[in-house]
Parts: C-alpha cells; sequence; structure tokens
C-alpha cells in the first residue's frame, strides 16, 4: 500500500457511514480535519499503555553547562527523562528550591533531577550544570502527538482504533447540518469506547478459568 | 463452502434485517465495512477467555533484548522468557530506575521483566525483556490478542460463528443510522451490547456453575 492509502479507506468508511459518497455535504478536507481532531481526542482520552505506537524517545546532545533543552516539537506529555543513560528523578518545579537547599537531595551528575516550565527541559545536576565528555546524551522519553493524516499520509495508532475515530468524526460532522441530537449521541459512542479501551488497562489480570453459567440479565426479554 | 461464503452469508443477513435485498437500497460494500468495524469492536469489548480463536502466541529469540511486534498484534496479553518460559513481569515506564537501582527489582534471567516503548536504534515500537546487563538474545513467548484480518467476499471472518450475531448486530447499527433511522440504530446497539455482556459474565470473575437439575423460576 502506498502511503496515504489507509487514510484513504478511513475518510471512505466515514463516508460510508455518513452516506455521502458523493461529497455533497462533506468535503474531504472538512472530514480529515474531523478525523485528526479525533485522533487527537483519543490520544488525550487513551492511557498510555493503550497507545505506545505514540511512545517516543528524543535524543539529544548535552551541551557543557546548558541546563536547559527544548521540548520536542511533537511533545504531548513527559513520561521519564534518562541523563546520560541513568533514569534521572521528576521533580516538581513548584518545589525546586529544594534542590538547592535539601542536604538529603544533593542534585549530581549521578543523581541527576528534571523539570518541565516554559515548554523546555530544565535538567538538575549540580551547581555547574551538565558536563559533556564526547557524545553523552539526554533522553526525553514522552508520548507524542498523533500524526496528522491526509491523503498521503498515514495515521500511526493501531487500526483498531479507526473505528473509534470515526465516531468522533461522525459526531462533528452532525454539528454544522443542526442534528445536535445525533452529534450527542455518536460523541457519546466515542466517549464509551475509549473509557472501555482505558478500563481494560486498569484491570490487570485477565479471567482464564471454565465458563461459568449466564447472567440472568432482563427477565422481561 | 468455499472462502468467503461465511461473510457472504452475513452480509445477506443484514440485509435480511434491514429489508433491503437489493444492492440499490444499501451497497454490499457498505455493509462489509460494517462488519469488519464490527469486528474490531467486538474483540475489543470481548473478554480474551470468550474468544480463543483470536488469542495467539509467537515465540523467537531477542535482538539486544528486544524484538519487533508481529503484524496482526493488537493487545498484549503476557510474556514469557527464556528456554523455560519465565514469565517476564511488566513494569512501568516511569519506574524503569528500579530496574537499574533496587536491589528488590533487579532483573535476572531468572525475573525477568518486560515493557513496551520505542527503540531509538530500530526507530520503531518494541518489546524490550530486561535481564540486566548483558543484553540477551534468549528466547521468548509473547501471548497477544491478534487484530481479526478483515472479511471480504473472499475471506471469512476469523471470529467464531457464536460471536457472528454480534457482527450483524453492529453493522444493523451503522446500517439503520446511515438510512436515518437513529432509533432503530441504537437498537440493535442496545442488542449488540447485551450480548457482549452476556458472553462476558460467563468469562469474568465472581460468576457462579449450577449443574443440579432445574427448578422452579424465582
Amino acid at each position: 500500500m502506498a502511503a496515504g492509502d489507509i487514510s484513504d479507506i478511513i475518510l471512505a468508511t466515514l463516508r460510508a457511514r455518513l452516506g455521502d459518497r458523493a461529497k455533497e455535504r462533506w468535503s474531504d478536507a472538512d472530514l480529515f480535519v474531523f478525523l485528526n481532531e479525533g485522533f487527537m481526542e483519543m490520544a488525550l482520552h487513551m492511557p498510555d499503555g493503550a497507545i505506545p505506537q505514540l511512545s517516543e524517545i528524543d535524543s539529544t546532545l548535552l551541551v557543557a553547562e546548558q541546563k536547559i533543552y527544548d521540548l520536542p516539537a511533537d511533545f504531548m506529555r513527559a513520561r521519564i527523562v534518562k541523563y546520560k543513560g541513568i533514569v534521572a528523578k521528576h521533580w516538581p518545579s513548584l518545589e525546586k528550591e529544594a534542590l538547592r537547599e535539601d542536604a538529603l537531595l544533593v542534585p549530581s551528575e549521578t543523581k541527576p533531577f528534571w523539570y518541565l516550565e516554559n515548554n523546555d527541559l530544565y535538567l538538575v545536576v549540580g551547581a555547574a550544570g551538565p558536563t559533556q565528555s564526547g557524545t553523552q546524551t539526554v533522553e526525553l522519553w514522552y508520548m507524542r502527538q498523533p500524526t496528522v493524516i491526509s491523503t498521503t499520509v498515514d495515521p500511526d495508532l493501531h487500526a483498531s482504533t479507526f473505528d473509534i475515530v470515526q465516531t468522533y468524526a461522525h459526531s462533528r460532522c452532525m454539528e454544522p447540518q443542526g442534528d445536535f441530537g445525533m452529534a450527542k449521541l455518536m460523541r457519546a459512542h466515542f466517549v464509551e469506547e475509549c473509557d472501555l479501551v482505558t478500563l481494560r488497562w486498569q484491570t490487570p489480570e485477565a479471567f482464564e478459568g471454565i465458563a461459568y453459567d449466564p447472567v440472568v440479565m432482563n427477565r422481561g426479554g | 463452502m468455499a472462502a468467503g461464503d461465511v461473510t457472504d452469508g452475513l452480509v445477506d443477513l443484514v440485509r435480511a434485517h434491514l429489508g433491503q435485498a437489493s444492492q440499490a437500497g444499501m451497497l454490499t460494500v457498505d455493509i462489509l465495512k460494517f462488519l469488519n468495524m464490527g469486528q474490531a469492536a467486538v474483540v475489543r469489548r470481548l473478554n480474551d477467555n470468550a474468544m480463543p480463536e483470536l488469542c495467539a502466541v509467537v515465540s523467537g529469540t531477542l535482538t539486544a533484548s528486544r524484538v519487533a511486534f508481529p503484524a496482526d498484534f493488537m493487545r498484549e496479553r503476557f510474556v514469557e522468557f527464556g528456554a523455560t518460559d519465565i514469565w517476564a513481569r511488566r513494569w512501568n515506564i516511569t519506574e524503569l530506575d528500579a530496574l537499574d537501582n533496587n536491589t528488590l527489582t533487579a532483573p535476572s534471567l531468572t525475573t525477568p521483566y518486560q515493557y513496551t516503548w520505542k527503540n531509538l536504534t530500530d526507530n520503531a515500537l518494541r518489546l524490550h525483556i530486561a535481564v540486566a546487563a548483558p543484553t540477551s538474545t534468549g528466547a521468548y513467548k509473547l501471548h497477544y490478542v491478534k487484530q481479526p484480518a478483515d472479511m471480504t467476499t473472499d475471506v471469512d471472518p476469523v471470529i467464531g460463528r457464536d460471536k457472528h450475531g454480534l457482527l450483524v448486530e453492529f453493522a444493523l447499527w451503522l446500517s439503520w443510522i446511515q438510512r436515518g433511522q437513529a432509533e432503530e440504530g441504537e437498537r440493535h446497539w442496545a442488542l449488540m451490547i447485551d450480548g457482549i455482556n452476556r458472553i462476558n459474565a460467563r468469562h469474568s470473575r465472581g460468576g457462579s456453575r449450577n449443574e443440579s437439575k432445574s427448578g422452579d423460576i424465582g
């Protein structure tokens, strides 16, 4: 498949759901906007474990005495920072004074700390800042924003999520049509699917016993 | 039966429920799309124990303590390591420092840990199995839930026949909505959810089994 073919299939499937194959009501541009909004909304809603395709590592060459590093352009949320291969401790910037004053903390090259502020990564590894002896790096392990899809760019999230994103876009499509009831309904379906995936990731143990008898759910039929 | 006949039967069943025998009223390609979306939704909702046909295992050897996921990977179930299939404990990314520094969670060949994250060298998502330095080329087994292949007029559903009714209800949900009958569509959605809940109720902790003779309705 060529780049963008998967996106085209997602778009065509959404058109099938909407019954608008002839593009009479929604342009491709409109639908891609809604679909991309859906991917972002889903990435914000779901637990990281369910969307590992968005895991990313930004490796930056350390500069001697430079304590502040740019966050990557596609940054969404941080997980860990590795300073010269050592997992650094995250520290709230509101309490950074403790890194200077607290006799038990004492940041150093082997006890590095980090925090985010002003859209930058701050490293605290001692008063003089980082050292560099060649090719040492700081790694930011983070969740990136989902790729913006188009007719030439495919999504990076798993195929099992595509119908959820289409449900989101379906909801958005109903708004300009004035069909707010359907917009509300489809949005509720979207949230339900995201919640369901979240629930699965909050349940660490799966059942592997012999099947039980069914539970009577509705005696009236 | 030829390959694809089961799929064709499901499409026709959706048509029968819709009262649209002809493509003039409902395109086959649309129904197929809806059935495939239903397959994804059902696999997402059903408990693993209820769909053994989608619980797969892949084995091989690690490269530098990591390995790529199979193409049909949907979600992980568990990971085993080494010749004796030692269960690898899943570990949080945010607590990776503990694998380096905590003596109680030190990885080894007999106490392996696993996590999923992108690898810079491979520039791709990888399953990592931590067994301490040096990196491992040991054997592994990844137990996972498969992403079901799409049905076509030549490809039958992977999911078992006992769950085909769920796919039909899902397809009817979207079909009725496409036809402007949201209330009827939602009725079919509720039927699908009800069916899934009944199946999951059999495959969840805390259920019951009664194999004595039947009594009166209480």
